[in-house]
């Protein structure tokens, strides 16, 4: 049979935004908004995301947006949520749209910190592997060896794996997603309104211009990193359960590689030795399961 | 409960001050001398006398994050910190006065490392006299009580966030007391906030996208005029708060200055023990008047020019250092004074920097220093 | 407080982006594009196939059906006998192997006789009268698409039954009778003239019916067999092939003996050699080509060569030497002989030393047929001995199928019909003055591109899933009779098969293009179910849409600013 999707959307997330042709992020975007709904407020700070969501007075999300600091994501959208509340408007969700530098770096303290307080949120990490709108530098969600502008002889350490970290905080829902796979994207969206407390999930969101891929190819490249099992579509409830959403198709990562300029310059060994860290991560997170 | 008085601690005041302001979310994280402020209303909250969400935030950063998210989304909201919480903020301050959020912000005054020290000074509120916060400098536990609920009025009616400050220990730890006024009183005196644009999905308006520089100007030019009317407005506000409690402060206080020939200007705690100095030096036949500074932001300029333009001599004393430039009050009176015709000599004495204790004796002896020296156009040094 | 509230910040942001003009970034726009799938490419009668594989996954039954028959009226024979240039060509060969299209074929073609299903009938009445010379699968496609266009036709065979080889040579075993006669019969429910045992043979007969009729399609065939000089002296039996097939088609048995040997490599000589087999001869077939080069359909080599024939390929016959009575002996040797398109006559080159012998009781002889071509005017007459197609076009003479062309399948006839058909109406029109029928067979057609290849599949949507093949029936393995080989698939089994289809060029309204839109610059149009457009104030000109699109029904199209 086929594959094809069936998405409930309503329109949150508008046409005319300043992405890039053919942004990840902004696909993503769409979907995450689309499904969470109107009755919203997202938080963003300094990343693409802030640029998409527009130039005052022009705003590309139908929705209240913050546009906080770099580092405090998780905790502005914390102050919001508790303030909905005390207010009795507690159907709002709050949302924070952050890169991965905000998340996995300078913003880690705070996102740690909301975790633990279980604070009523649903924390997003649009993972685009650096800090692109300063000019693609490295973030700690680089993966090893990619080239940044800060990395000019290749990452030398590995990506933090952050869905793990948040896991460990046994919050009630953590998850990663793609935007190669909307449907699976927006049923962890979907899931993640519908419960409460903290909620995480890193979305990987090929950035075209930082990977050195061509305009049409964010969906496949981000299709690839799933099925090459570089970027497995998980979820874990309350840190403990885990369940595989999709089984990587077990391409070689070399395909995936190459879709990428940032990784033009890799050796066959060190792509053989990519191949074995992803197969020795595919085997643990089975063995969770 | 109506009007009664208590035994309290300064921050313990400011905690009561917290209570009948009624704030709903409470973002806030612990540092010496603070922490008695954050205990007294956990323990209020506990008691089901104040009815707001404390958020026990993991640093000073994220608190006033929370703090200002809070407040745009349309509530009140209080939080107190110190020294090295307040340095941590510093990036949240401005977005927090750029964002037009009304936070009030207790900070006890506090040494700031490196080293390491717990006394009281001004340099860590009044590093952040930049931030577009306003800020008043208390002198006693019932002042910081009265100043907090001021504050809430004042701020809410400008859109800018205001810090209460007084001093560790002197003032923070010192155990007086106070008189807590009725909530019907507070609730007379204060309206409820309902800010006209806030984050709601029912109003859908945004807050912090990118603007262009004529908007930055514009921005930067709204503050600037809301600011101005602080002096104005903290003036009336006081004044309200004085008819239905009888407590007024004033922006400056104004103690035997009519006659004066040599005026001591100081904030906070120290101008208790200049009040003291300028009695005895009174009954000594001296001509002594006390310049108390509550309202540091905005600076009253014109206030000072009025009240001090036919004093030939004023003496400021600071509890507070900045290398390279001096006393902040130091600083500032001299920029106040600026092409005043007949402006007096302005002696800046850095005393009780670093906490050292400074008696009325002290005091004294700096007037007869004062008297029989020129001015230098820099602070100095004492003792 | 009132003076202050004009001064409060104006900084909010309240506006929205969509009214931004972000197509002003573009150099490539998307456009949707019905376009050629390779199989209907490459289908002689450029059968809809995408369309009604896709009907058929929605069971839309006899929609899918009537997709077919709009082209070719005979779905159960040719899913039966055609030599499906589709399959080959299908993009998911490339991938997980063709999709089953001559199986789908023959399920509907089936499920359409089992459930009655009429032709559409004409939807008006000409005066114009038209006659066909030649009642096979050519002739009957041209009266058919004649008829539906609402002329009248009659049809003129020389046999006392319809169908041409299908009914006289194509085996029972691969093509029942009773299949032919319902397609036929359901056929002919849309009122012609049929004149059987009706022979044109001379010349003014032929001028006698072009003088009656608007205008002529001759579709005879090809029935005049070659022989071979090596075998002309002898007493030994010698069949031609579709004498035999017409034999044993009509029920009798000829006397072939226990030893045969047929001489050709095309789909008569495996037929012959199959049909002997059932006989209970011992059968070799020798042919001049190699086995890659056997115009015949692999399918049936192969088969055949299950059933028990021993192939000699690349090997002719020199001559014949009787041993005893009723059997001989052909001396034969291996040569290399590369058929040609270029060259009717390509070169036999005999290999040293390979000779050898066989033993034979009788030889079928199945080295191709010539058009007998004496009733028609010579100018008709191509150099090559064949009809010629558009000689006498303007004269209202058509020919097609087997007379005219070397091209010999029964798609490749049907497509004759049809294509003659449009040209005779076309013609028709012309002669009264008017032409607009045409144009209207014009919209309907693809744009006319390239066709859509593997590479412009996105073939993540499609996991694999092997093809589905017709099973051999165990009952008809023992040689023993006629009986039908191969079992139609069940409805299950089509559906499961048909969904295999990528539907090539051919939009399915699947919204990939739609959700893949980060500027979400495609929008459906809500009230026409299935339609797309592009927002031309938003769309970037990305291609996500475009490669997102698993069947390369989208393309980007250069933009001058
Ligand atoms: C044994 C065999 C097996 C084959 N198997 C396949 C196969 O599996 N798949 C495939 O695609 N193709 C196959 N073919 C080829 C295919 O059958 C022909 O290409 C196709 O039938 C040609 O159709 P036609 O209408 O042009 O000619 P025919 O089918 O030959 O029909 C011509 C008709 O015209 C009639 N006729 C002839 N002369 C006159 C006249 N003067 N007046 C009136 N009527 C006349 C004939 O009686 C006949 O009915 C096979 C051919 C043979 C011989
Ligand atoms: C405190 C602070 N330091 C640095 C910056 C500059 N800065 C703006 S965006 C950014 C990178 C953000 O990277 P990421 O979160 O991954 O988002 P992306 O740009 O990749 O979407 C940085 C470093 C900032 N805004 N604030
Ligand atoms: S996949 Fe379908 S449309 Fe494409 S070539 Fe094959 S049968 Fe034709
Ligand atoms: S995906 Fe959208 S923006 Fe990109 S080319 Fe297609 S319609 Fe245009
Ligand atoms: S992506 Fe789907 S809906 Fe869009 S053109 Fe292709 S087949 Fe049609
Ligand atoms: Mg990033």
């Amino acid at each position: 049979m086929m594959i094809s999707y069936n998405i409930p959307e309503e329109k949150v997330f508008l046409s005319g935004h300043n992405a890039c042709p053919g942004c990840g992020e902004a696909l993503a975007l769409r979907y995450i908004l689309n499904t969470l709904g109107p009755e919203t407020v997202g938080v963003v700070p300094p990343s693409c995301i802030a640029i998409i969501s527009g130039p005052q007075p022009y705003s590309s999300m139908r929705i209240p947006v913050y546009q906080t600091t770099l580092e405090a994501s998780a905790a502005s959208a914390a102050g919001i949520k508790r303030a909905l509340d005390v207010q009795g408007k507690t159907q709002v969700n709050v949302v924070a749209l952050a890169g991965d530098g905000g998340t996995y770096d300078i913003g880690f303290q705070a996102l740690s910190a909301a975790a633990e307080r279980n604070e009523d949120i649903i924390y997003i990490c649009l993972d685009n592997e650096g800090y692109m709108n300063t000019g693609a530098q490295k973030s700690s969600a680089t993966p090893w060896l990619a080239y940044t502008t800060s990395t000019p002889g290749g990452k030398p350490t590995g990506k933090k794996n952050v869905a793990e970290i948040m896991a460990a905080h046994e919050i009630p829902y953590v998850a990663t997603a793609t935007v190669g796979f909307p449907d699976d994207l927006t049923a962890k969206i979907r899931k993640a309104k519908e419960m409460k407390g903290m909620r995480f999930i890193v979305v990987l969101t090929p950035c075209l211009a930082g990977w050195g891929v061509p305009d049409s190819q964010a969906v496949r490249v981000s299709r690839l990193a799933v099925d090459t099992g570089i970027f497995p579509l998980y979820e874990v409830e309350n840190g403990r359960k885990y369940t595989l959403n999709w089984e990587p198709r077990g391409i070689p990562v070399d395909t995936y590689l190459r879709t990428q300029s940032r990784y033009k310059h890799l050796t066959a060994d060190q792509i053989e030795e990519i191949q074995q860290e992803v197969n020795r991560n595919m085997t643990y997170l089975r063995e969770k399961q | 409960m109506t009007a009664h008085r208590k035994l309290l601690s300064g921050n313990h005041a400011v905690s009561y001050g917290v209570m009948l302001a009624k704030p709903k979310v409470i973002p806030v994280y612990p540092i010496t001398p603070q922490t008695p402020i954050l205990e007294k209303i956990t323990e209020l909250q506990t008691a089901g006398e104040l009815d707001a969400d404390i958020m026990t935030a993991e640093s000073e950063h994220s608190a006033m994050a929370a703090c200002i998210t809070a407040s745009l989304t349309g509530v009140r909201v209080f939080t107190a910190t110190a020294s090295q919480g307040l340095m941590l903020m510093h990036e949240m301050l401005h977005y927090a006065s750029g964002a037009r959020a009304p936070i009030i912000m207790a900070n006890v005054n506090r040494t700031i490392g490196s080293p390491w020290a717990f006394w009281p000074d001004q340099t860590d509120s009044l590093a952040q006299r930049d931030c577009g916060w306003i800020q008043y400098y208390c002198e006693t536990g019932q002042e910081s009580l009265d100043t907090v609920i001021q504050a809430f009025k004042v701020a809410e009616q400008v859109m800018l966030p205001a810090m209460v400050i007084h001093e560790a220990f002197y003032v923070s730890h010192s155990v007086e007391p106070v008189e807590i006024p009725g909530q019907e009183t507070v609730d007379e005196y204060l309206p409820p906030f309902t800010p006209e644009h806030r984050l709601d999905p029912a109003i859908g308006e945004s807050w912090g996208n990118v603007v262009n520089q004529e908007m930055y100007y514009r921005h930067r030019q709204d503050m600037g005029r809301a600011m101005e009317h602080v002096c104005d407005l903290a003036q009336k506000a006081d004044q309200a708060w004085q008819e239905l409690t009888g407590r007024g402060y004033g922006i400056m206080e104004e103690y035997c200055c009519d006659d004066a020939k040599v005026v001591l200007a100081t904030m906070g705690g120290l101008a208790g023990t200049a009040r003291e100095a300028v009695d005895i030096l009174r009954q000594k036949g001296l001509k002594v008047g006390l310049l108390k500074v509550k309202l540091f932001r905005p600076f009253p300029v014109f206030q000072v020019r009025k009240i001090l333009s036919a004093i030939p001599k004023v003496i400021v004393m600071d509890r507070n250092y900045a290398p390279g430039t001096g006393g902040f009050l130091h600083q500032e009176i001299k920029a106040a004074l600026y092409g005043l015709a007949n402006s007096p000599e302005v002696h800046g004495y850095l005393v009780g920097v670093g906490g050292v204790n400074v008696s009325p004796e002290n005091i004294m002896d700096l007037v007869n220093r004062a008297m029989a020296e020129t001015a230098f156009p820099e602070s100095v040094w004492v003792g | 407080m009132e003076v202050l509230k004009k001064e409060i910040p104006t900084i909010w942001t309240t506006g929205w982006t969509d009214i931004m003009n972000t197509g002003t970034w573009r150099s490539a726009m998307p456009i949707y594009q019905k376009r050629k799938s390779p199989c209907q490419d490459i289908c002689p009668v450029n059968g809809e196939i995408p369309t009604w594989l896709q009907n058929l996954k929605s069971e839309n039954l006899e929609e899918a059906w009537l997709e077919i028959v709009a082209k070719n009226p005979f779905p159960a024979v040719t899913g039966r006998v055609c030599h499906h240039p589709c399959e080959s060509k299908c993009n998911r060969k490339e991938y997980d192997g063709e999709v089953g299209i001559n199986s789908l074929e023959q399920f509907l073609g089936d499920l359409a006789i089992e459930k009655g299903w009429s032709l559409p009938k004409p939807s008006q009445e000409m005066e114009e009268r038209v006659a066909v010379i030649g009642g096979g699968p050519a002739g009957l496609s041209c009266a058919y698409q004649l008829r539906k266009a609402g002329y009248q036709v009659t049809i003129f065979e020389e046999q006392p039954e319809l169908g041409g080889l299908l009914r006289f040579a194509i085996p029972e075993y691969r093509l029942p009778k009773a299949v032919l006669a319902k397609e036929l019969e359901r056929l002919l429910e849309l009122g012609f003239n049929v004149e059987l045992n009706r022979k044109i043979i001379t010349k003014e007969d032929f001028e006698q019916l072009r003088r009656e009729y608007s205008a002529v399609f001759v579709a005879v065939g090809a029935y005049k067999a070659k022989s071979l000089p090596q075998l002309e002296n002898t007493a030994m039996k010698v069949w031609f092939c579709l004498d035999f097939l017409a034999q044993v088609k009509k029920g009798e048995k000829p006397d072939i003996g226990r030893k045969v040997v047929v001489i050709g490599g095309g789909n008569a000589a495996i037929d012959s050699a199959r049909t002997a087999l059932r006989l209970g001869a011992k059968v070799k077939v020798l042919s001049l080509e190699d086995r890659a080069d056997l115009p015949a359909i692999n399918t049936e080599v192969v088969d055949g060569e299950r059933e028990g024939i021993i192939y000699y390929h690349g090997a002719m016959v020199t001559g014949v030497e009787p041993i005893g009575t009723d059997s001989y002996m052909l001396k034969c040797v291996k040569v290399v002989f590369k058929p040609s398109d270029t060259d009717r006559f390509p070169k036999t080159v005999v290999l040293k030393d390979t000779e050898f012998e066989l033993q034979a009781d009788s030889v079928i002889l199945a080295i191709g047929q010539e058009p007998d071509t004496t009733p028609f005017p010579s100018e008709l007459v191509s150099a090559v001995g064949l009809l010629g197609s558009g000689l006498m076009e303007n004269q209202g003479l058509f020919v097609g199928g087997d007379s005219s062309s070397l091209n010999r399948y029964v798609s490749a006839a049907i497509a004759d019909g049809k294509n003659q058909a449009s040209k005779i109406i076309e013609y028709m029109k012309g002669n009264k003055g008017a032409s607009e029928g045409n144009q209207n067979e014009q919209v309907n057609q693809t744009v006319d591109s390239e066709p859509v290849k593997f590479s412009e599949v996105n073939t993540f949507y499609f996991p694999i899933m092997p093809k589905v093949n017709r099973e051999i029936r165990s009952e008809s393995n023992s040689l023993s009779g006629f009986a039908e080989i191969k079992a139609g698939l069940s409805q299950a089994e089509a559906i499961q098969e048909s969904s295999r289809c990528f539907s090539c060029g051919h939009c399915i309204s699947c919204n990939n293009c739609f959700y893949f839109c980060p500027d979400q610059a495609v929008v459906k149009n809500s009230d026409l179910c299935g339609e797309y457009h592009i927002l031309e104030q938003y769309c970037k000109g990305c291609g996500l849409c475009v490669e997102e699109c698993p069947r390369g029904a989208v393309t980007l199209k250069e933009e001058a600013r």
